[in-house]
């Protein structure tokens, strides 16, 4: 897939340049420093020769067809540069020229226009407004970069060109890092994070995929393809624009919704997706998956001559939920004989201030060695004596040796730079070793490793369909929409919770307080009187629910006094009457919800109810549809978990019960797109096996 | 020739739509209509001439032809106004409605006299409603908008004893407008069977419509003043307003719920603008002179939502806006359309037929 955009058999430049402040020059230039061998053909309409090639003034001149076209001219000539192109029979154009969507509106429209001109002769398009792509491999750089990287086993696309001219430049600098590809998305006018992660997945030059992205084109299809992708090799994703501002900053980029914070995390943990928060991050995480076996458990040793960075280095790996190892004794015996006494033998191991190369070659041969070892983190401050360079050797000659053999991590931290760098930009080319230079960093890219592992084990999903009754809630929506209303109250919710057989408590609409006496006296007191309006959603706030009403009397006078106070708080209302419903036992209040994101489609939460929802902010999220897997881990991912569990000798709840309303609920959004919020709340869940009963719902259905 | 005077106890109570409603059941019936509106207190400046932009529409409507100072004699703009203050109007008032209801009379079956905007207005020219149905003897039909159970009553009692004041029995009945859902048994089970054992006949019950509280876009352009970025289509409806001045999730929350609204916000809060785009949104009210960015632009224009610019913070063109909502023109086929039928469905014809004769 999209193979012509990474190794083309030849290329044309269309806007290549004798003139060095051209862009089509700077893209000539690297495209012939890169070391291309095809043929490389610049485009130009005086001809003539550039830079020693000769050029013709357009594709359609080119005595053979190329693979791949680069288009670096200005806007108003790209629409009949892509028509030569088409003629041609050029399958794949990446265009640099900005001053399309970006510029504004028009911009889009000429971007518009472009991409239609591409969908009609079948070309496939990366940009427009990019840097252009680098293959270190092929080898081939068609773009303005200066310089192209080393060569490496990252392959890296970004949706700012101008960050990536930032990451090739630092890549230049050490030869700590190297890439194997390397995509500025641009505009995103046709080629997106999608087809790259695809085109990627088998790619063998490449063993970890990076994405620095402001926004996804269509969140569920990044989710599958992201799904099989990232089983095959980690995709590690800077998300920007998720905070408030951000969102605000990337609406004005697109004019369209971002999606939430919470979307973007369900969404990227269910799709096996590593999320970075920081470019720090992003590089930290790749350095270990390019260079390192993957860690395939969770015990580190530590390996140091400091005391503090050892102990540093505990409490991030701790925090990460890793955990220190403990050595087999023969690993333990054999340090203790070696190590000076003053050392410690247990892990972290201490080999001391003075310890020079030979010492840490011994010690961390041994503990490689130990078959509870799954990964190393070595630390070496440069003290006075400490001969770094020779220590960094031993450090590359155990990740050589043993780690390889044993297919563990080894991850170094030399810290400092002064002293250091020449050492570690040397462990890294010798030995590709990754170096950190705080130990803090060097266990979150362990963390990361795991929590890939994890993601990359976890099961394909695997959906329950319950027997359902979708005519019934097709009927109730069809009648709410009938009513030009869009919000669905409680007894048409109650409906529809039938309908998917959850249980739901007796009740009767009473539009009098006459029919709600009759029809308490019915099912027997204490009874529940509640508001019953389609506009009135949050009913406590108006004071329009009363509980353990025990005679006529009473439901009389709380009818009278919920009407009145419903109209007074909110004028206008439709007030239906009030609905009588049957005073159930208490039960642990559980919160099940769905919002609608712009970006990934239904997203469903689930979370105790009252505070644990409203304070303490204690709720996870699933992007639906999900399996029981998934609803299970959701209960266990919220703070309050315990609670669950029962505490303090409570019972536990019934948490098959709730598993099986968020499998519902997954069902019930899935099957109606129309859908765009959901709440029950609370759903009150019983002690084990005695279920769960879902007292209040509303929905609301999309405006169209 | 039968006249019928239609007034109202409060302003925006729904007379020019009771009188052209009433005016074209009765031509469909075969009746020659005439219409004329004594007194107008909303000049409005069309073609060069001071004109009542209500009766100006119910003359269109109705197709007739008649001059505009002969459709409402007495028009009270601000210098004649002044003139009032000074006592150099130097005219008499009553005379010139009797001599346009004289000519508005001519040849017709039924003359549909619409009454200034509430019942207490005319009496600086000294030809109050009292006085007008005192002195032609006019029929008088009221109307009066639903506000409370108790404000019901009131002005429907006071409509009966202001009409019965010169001691004539001129009050055909009235009409109640704009009853909400909620409302609706109450008033009909209950306040109807009151005010009619208090002599009054009560010879409709209309639901409130959210149609016909609307205001267009035009009708909002016009009234936000300021500068019209994407134009969208001028008629169409604006039935609620919001402001987005919240974060995107809760604005979210309030957007899919409320149905062809105006969104009134900030112009650099490119996520609300988005927000509105994605629901059912009629036009967006820019404010503080900010630009929108132009792919927000771009999608207003595919979805067809207008977007106004105005230099105004949000919460002054919030109260611009809110101080005309709800008491818009019905200058629009399609509420005109909806009243009719409202009219056909909840209006008494027989038994208005059968007192007015």
């Amino acid at each position: 897939m999209l193979e012509s955009f990474f190794q083309p058999k030849s290329v044309a430049v269309i806007g290549a340049s004798a003139n060095p402040d051209k862009l089509g020059y700077a893209v000539l230039k690297n495209a012939l420093d890169s070391g291309y061998a095809g043929k490389i053909y610049p485009i130009n309409p005086k001809a003539g020769n550039i830079l020693g090639c000769p050029a013709f003034a357009s594709v359609e001149d080119i005595p053979e067809t190329p693979d791949l076209a680069v288009v670096v001219i200005p806007y108003p000539q790209v629409p009949s540069a892509l028509e030569s192109c088409g003629r041609k029979g050029i399958g794949s154009v990446v265009i640099i020229s900005a001053g399309f969507r970006e510029a504004g509106y028009e911009g889009m429209k000429r971007e518009t226009e472009v991409i239609q001109i591409a969908k009609r002769y079948g070309i496939r398009v990366i940009g427009p407004n990019c840097l252009g792509v680098i293959d270190t491999f092929t080898p081939l750089n068609v773009t303005f970069a200066a310089g192209t990287p080393p060569k490496g086993p990252i392959a890296f696309m970004s949706q700012s060109g101008a960050l990536g001219t930032a990451i090739l430049d630092w890549s230049l600098a050490g030869s700590r890092i190297g890439f194997s590809k390397f995509v500025s998305l641009g505009n995103k006018a046709d080629i997106s994070e999608i087809d790259l992660m695809l085109a990627w997945a088998d790619d063998p030059h490449t063993r970890v995929i990076l994405a620095y992205s402001e926004g996804l084109p269509d969140g569920q299809a990044f989710m599958r393809t992201a799904r099989q992708v990232s089983r095959k090799k980690p995709i590690i994703v800077v998300k920007s624009g998720v905070t408030q501002a951000g969102s605000r900053a990337v609406s004005s980029h697109t004019g369209s919704l971002a999606g939430s914070e919470q979307a973007y995390a369900a969404a990227f943990k269910q799709a096996g997706v590593l999320r970075a928060e920081t470019m720090q991050d992003l590089f930290d995480y790749a350095l270990g998956f390019a260079y390192q076996p993957l860690l395939k458990g969770d015990r580190v040793a530590i390996v140091t001559n400091a005391g503090g960075p050892g102990i540093l280095c505990t409490d991030a790996l701790e925090r990460a939920g890793l955990s220190l190892t403990r050595f087999e004794s023969a690993t333990t015996t054999a340090l203790q004989e070696f190590l000076p006494d003053a050392a410690s033998a247990a892990n972290p191991v201490d080999v001391l201030g003075d310890a020079l190369a030979d010492r840490y070659h011994f010690a961390l041969e041994k503990v490689a060695s130990d078959p509870n070892v799954d990964g190393i983190i070595v630390i070496v401050t440069p003290q006075a004596m400490t001969e770094i360079e020779a220590t960094a050797k031993a450090i590359g000659e155990t990740a050589k040796q043993i780690g390889a053999a044993r297919d563990i991590p080894i991850l170094s931290c030399i810290m400092g730079e002064y002293r250091v760098s020449e050492a570690v930009d040397k462990l890294a080319a010798d030995y590709g070793v990754p170096n950190y230079p705080f130990p803090e960093r060097a266990a979150s890219a362990f963390a990361a490793m795991r929590d890939y592992r994890v993601l990359r084990d976890h099961p394909d999903p695997k959906p329950t369909r319950f027997e359902v009754d979708n005519d019934h809630v097709r009927a109730v929506i069809r009648k709410v929409r009938e009513d030009g209303r869009v919000s669905i109250g409680d007894s048409e919710s109650r409906e529809i919770l039938s309908a998917y057989k959850l249980r739901i408590p007796q009740a009767k609409l009473a539009a009098t307080a006459d029919e709600a006496v009759a029809f308490a006296d019915q099912i027997g007191y204490p009874v529940v009187l509640k508001i019953a309006s389609p506009d009135i959603l949050h009913k406590t706030d108006v004071g329009g629910v009363k509980v353990n009403l025990t005679n006529a009397n009473d439901v009389r006078d709380a009818f009278d006094l919920i009407v009145y106070r419903a109209g007074r708080y909110v004028p206008g209302a439709v007030i239906w009457g009030c609905l009588v419903q049957e005073m159930l036992p208490k039960g642990m209040e559980i919160l099940v919800g769905m919002n609608r994101d712009p970006q990934f489609g239904p997203l469903v939460t689930f979370g105790l109810g009252g505070i644990y929802v409203e304070v303490l902010k204690d709720v996870t999220f699933r992007v639906a549809p999900f399996d029981q897997t998934q609803a299970n881990e959701m209960l266990g991912e919220i703070r309050s978990h315990h609670l669950l569990d029962g505490v303090r000798g409570a019972p536990p709840a019934d948490k098959a019960a709730i598993i099986e309303t968020l499998l519902k609920i997954s069902q019930l959004v899935t099957d109606f797109p129309e859908i765009v919020e959901l709440d029950i709340n609370p759903l009150l869940v019983y002690d084990q096996g005695r279920g769960a009963v879902s007292l209040d719902m509303r929905l609301v259905l999309a405006s169209k | 020739m039968k006249p019928l005077y239609i007034t109202a106890v409060v302003t925006f109570s729904g007379k020019t739509a009771l009188a052209l409603g009433i005016g074209l059941k009765l031509q469909a019936a075969g009746k020659r209509v005439g219409y004329f509106k004594p007194v107008s207190t909303q000049p409005f400046i069309s073609g060069g001439k001071v004109i009542d932009e209500d009766a100006d529409f119910v003359k269109r409507s109705l197709g007739l032809n008649i001059p505009t100072e002969e459709l409402s004699p007495v028009v009270i703009d601000e210098s004649l106004f002044d003139k009032i203050l000074h006592g150099k109007a130097n005219r008499n008032f009553l005379d010139d409605v009797k001599a346009a209801y004289q000519k508005a009379s001519d040849g017709k079956d039924v003359l549909i006299i619409e009454g200034g905007s509430s019942l207490r207005e005319g009496y600086g020219v000294e030809v109050s409603p009292v006085r007008l149905i005192d002195e032609l003897d006019l029929p008088t039909l009221g109307v009066v908008r639903y506000r409370s159970g108790i404000f019901l009553v009131d002005d429907v009692l006071a409509l009966r004893d202001r009409v019965g004041a010169a001691g004539k029995d001129m009050l055909v009945g009235a009409v109640i407008n704009s009853v909400p859902a909620e409302a609706m048994d109450h008033v009909k089970g209950k306040i109807v069977p009151f005010l009619e054992r208090q002599n009054v006949r009560i010879l409709g019950v209309l639901p409130q419509q959210h149609t016909l509280m609307s205001m267009t876009v035009d009708e909002m352009t016009a009234i936000a003043g300021g500068k019209t970025l994407v134009k969208g289509r001028g008629d169409a409806i604006i039935e609620n307003i919001t402001v987005g001045a919240m974060s995107v999730e809760t604005a979210m929350g309030y957007f899919r719920r409320i149905l062809r609204k105006l969104v009134i916000t900030g112009g650099d809060r490119a996520d609300i603008q988005a927000a509105a785009l994605e629901t059912s949104t009629t036009a967006l009210l820019l404010t503080g002179n900010l630009n929108p960015t132009s792919t927000v632009l771009k999608h207003a224009e595919e979805r067809g939502v207008a977007v106004v610019l105005v230099p105004d913070n949000t919460i002054d063109a919030v109260e611009r806006v809110e101080r005309y909502f709800g008491k818009t023109r019905l200058a629009h086929p399609e509420k005109l359309n909806r009243f009719r039928e409202t009219l056909d469905a909840h209006f008494d014809w027989a038994r208005f037929m059968s007192v007015f004769g």
